[in-house]
């Protein structure tokens, strides 16, 4: 004590000192007093946690304030309406066809889909289902050929083949199912041009079994070919042995009807023999 | 201590019973005869020792407790423990221990009135307020600095010059009434 004290202020420093002697504390209950104290600390601290839900307190306590609790239904029944709009609204725009309501939104869609696409293999097979998907709006669409709703999808078309054309490289698959798209495009064009209408794509003068028909005969004509071939060869070796003198001799029947003939040795004779 | 304050009180916040048993190592001994030199009882003192780290078991457990000035802390705690205590009933006086008789140069006569004089100042320190006996005690018989009372007590170390000039001013007159009527 540095501080400057009365001598009345000394004397009763002077009585409290005389607390300052204190009898040794008991060992047994300072060891006590310290196990009880580890012991609370222990039932205090829980090393494993109560889980996931129950720690949520703060937000528990949030949600259940009754004015948020009320806005909380709100927004939630919101969302779930906005979600099933949406939802339905996506689904609709999948069955559209040129000239709906929904079309555009199906094509916005589209494109979407095509920019989340982060490989190229995925973009190639989404372009060329994208296509395909043209051609089948293009045999369903009662639009005619003209309307610009069908120029547009024929343009979609196009920019699609385009870019899987650009996609595809060397993949000899790819390549072939863009050929096929192609034709079918084209065939689908043509007809549309023709009478401006896709009902009657099927010609009413030749039915699918006069087109089996046809091919028929020609495949009887490649086969009859070869042996025809064989047979005149073998009459050829009897009477040459060159190969090419049928040919030859053809030619100069040909060649005899078609040009002036020349008379030949006692030829003229014998028909005038026969008229006389 | 082997690690700083802070680091102990770092560990101690996750209930490390490492720290725990170190704080209460570093601690409990002063806090006894803190407690014992105003309650003069060792049952009481064991108790005000128990109740004062079961209270910062409690403030860890909600997050709060001190970040540092722990021994003020604790200190702090355990004052406001002991003016329970005595707002609800007067000090117990602690009777004679037998052994005290045998102590070989004492006089027992000279011992029960030092004993008895010790009981007449703690009853006397018990009636001032309980900032002023704070200062008092920490002070003159716990031989804490300025600075390190008004750490304990959170307040500016004027202000307990002031508490400390009044205290000694209120305790001498208690004193004085005292002694004269009972010499």
């Amino acid at each position: 004590v540095t501080d400057k004290f009365t001598p009345q202020e000394l004397d009763s420093i002077e009585r409290l000192q005389s607390l300052k002697p204190v009898p040794p504390r008991s060992p047994t209950h300072a060891e006590r007093g310290k196990a009880v104290f580890l012991f609370q600390a222990r039932q205090i601290y829980r090393p494993v946690s109560p889980g996931g839900f129950l720690r949520l307190n703060g937000w528990k306590r949030l949600l259940q304030r009754p004015r948020l609790r009320r806005s909380t239904l709100t927004i939630s029944l919101l969302l779930a309406f906005l979600f099933l709009t949406a939802s339905s609204t996506v689904y609709a725009a999948q069955q559209s066809l040129p000239g709906d309501q929904l079309y555009p939104v199906k094509l916005r869609i589209e494109d979407v889909r095509i920019a989340l696409s982060n490989q190229s293999a995925t973009a190639l097979a989404l372009h060329l289902d994208f296509a395909q998907e043209r051609l089948v709006e293009m045999r369903l669409t009662s639009l005619p050929g003209d309307n610009p709703e069908i120029l547009l999808l024929e343009e979609n078309f196009q920019t699609h083949i385009q870019v899987a054309l650009r996609l595809a490289g060397g993949d000899r698959d790819a390549q072939n199912r863009i050929q096929e798209l192609i034709d079918e495009f084209d065939l689908l064009t043509g007809k549309q041009e023709s009478d401006g209408s896709l009902d009657d794509l099927e010609s009413p003068d030749i039915t699918p079994q006069d087109l089996e028909n046809l091919e028929n005969l020609e495949n009887q004509n490649q086969e009859e070919t070869p042996e025809d071939q064989e047979n005149s060869g073998e009459d050829s070796e009897s009477q040459s042995s060159n190969s090419s003198e049928p040919d030859q001799s053809d030619k100069d029947q040909s060649d005899s009807e078609d040009d002036e003939p020349d008379p030949p040795e006692g030829g003229f004779d014998q028909e005038e023999e026969v008229e006389e | 201590l082997k690690t700083s304050e802070a680091e102990l009180l770092s560990e101690a916040k996750k209930f490390d019973q490492s720290a725990l048993a170190n704080i209460y190592d570093t601690y409990s001994p002063g806090l006894y005869r803190y407690a014992y030199r105003q309650l003069g009882s060792q049952e009481g003192a064991e108790e005000c020792v128990a109740e004062t780290f079961s209270r910062f078991l409690d403030a860890l457990k909600r997050g709060k407790g001190p970040n540092q000035h722990l021994r003020a802390y604790l200190y702090r705690t355990a004052h406001n423990w002991i003016t329970d205590q005595f707002r609800r009933r007067s000090p117990p006086i602690e009777p004679l221990n037998p052994d005290i008789h045998s102590s070989p140069g004492q006089h027992p006569e000279k011992i029960t009135d030092a004993h008895m004089t010790n009981e007449r100042i703690r009853t006397q320190l018990s009636q001032l307020t309980p900032d002023q006996r704070q200062v008092l005690t920490l002070k003159f018989i716990e031989g804490w600095s300025n600075e390190e009372v008004a750490a304990a007590m959170k307040k500016p170390v004027g202000a307990v010059k002031a508490l400390q000039h009044r205290g000694l001013k209120n305790l001498r007159k208690r004193m004085k009434d005292d002694f004269e009527d009972r010499p």
